[in-house]
């Protein structure tokens, strides 16, 4: 960490292997596509190299640059809103590699989360795929964690309301 | 906090976890991390580079400036050397000399004058 601060880019190299898939992984949740997932980390691994003199030691680098990830997935999140929902379900249908999934439940988990609000999304990607806490999303997105608890339970409740036909199936 | 956890208990559906966990899946493979690492090098690598154009470029207007002031002032002193022998001889044309005198009378010459009318009386 301090060869990294002192402007070895070996040393960096290193602490970007060590975090890639965490990084990846908080990314993929808010921007939802691979490869603006991957953008996302290559941005937030450049400003962390920039800001690595503002990185204090005695925070864990991992937390500090979660932070930076979840701000540059969020910052392409708001350049692509222009997006519409059923060019996303589309999109994110054609994506699913899993399959073991039904092509049924793809399409309409697909169309059901194209109808999600980014951060809902993002909050119920982070909390049940990733398993962050209530407050690691509240810090990570930079919402109330009370906004967190709700987002989570209205993404739930318009997932399974959208594939309750699906469920009883 | 206690109403929002009462309120908000919607349980998690497995079946939809399930396939959001499928969609979000990280690469398993070893050489996209590689890549990706080497991707994030990359662009640190341009972005220092680009940082060193622009400190550069940043300092190439002062530098010009600069350079061009002192090549005014070595202009100005090349002129002014230039120009000052230019000016004695316009001067040396234009003014008059102290005036020299013509004949200076020496105590040889008055000698001469004695000796040359002796001479003179002498041959008459």
């Amino acid at each position: 960490m301090e060869a990294a601060q002192r402007g070895d880019q070996s040393a960096f190299a290193g602490l970007v292997e060590l975090h890639q898939r965490k990084a990846y992984a908080i990314a993929r949740a808010i921007v939802f596509v691979h490869e603006d997932a991957e953008d996302a980390v290559q941005e937030a691994f450049l400003r962390a190299y920039q800001a690595l003199g503002k990185f204090r030691p005695e925070e864990p680098f991992g937390a500090w640059l979660s932070r930076i990830v979840a701000n540059a997935a969020l910052d392409i999140t708001r350049r692509k809103k222009i997006r519409k929902a059923d060019e996303l379900s589309e999109f994110l249908a054609d994506r699913f590699s899993n399959p073991a999934e039904s092509e049924e439940l793809r399409r309409r988990l697909a169309g059901a989360l194209g109808t999600l609000g980014d951060r809902p999304r993002s909050v119920i990607v982070l909390h049940d795929v990733e398993g962050y806490t209530h407050v690691e999303i509240a810090k990570l997105l930079a919402i109330p964690e009370g906004t967190a608890r709700s987002d989570l339970h209205h993404a739930r409740r318009q997932l399974r309301k959208m594939l309750v036909d699906l469920k009883e199936g | 906090m206690a109403d929002n956890e009462l309120e908000f208990t919607t349980e998690a559906d497995p079946r939809v976890t399930s396939a959001l966990r499928a969609h979000h899946a990280a690469p398993r493979d070893e050489a996209y991390w590689s890549e990706l690492q080497a991707g994030v090098m990359s662009r640190i690598a341009a972005s220092a580079r680009t940082s060193w154009l622009q400190i550069a470029a940043g300092w190439a207007r002062p530098g010009l400036a600069a350079a061009a002031a002192v090549l005014i002032a070595a202009a100005a002193l090349f002129q002014a050397n230039v120009g000052e022998p230019e000016q004695v001889t316009f001067a040396s044309m234009t003014q008059t000399e102290p005036s020299q005198p013509e004949f200076i009378y020496t105590e040889h010459d008055a000698a001469s004058q004695r000796e040359e009318t002796l001479r003179l009386v002498v041959s008459h």
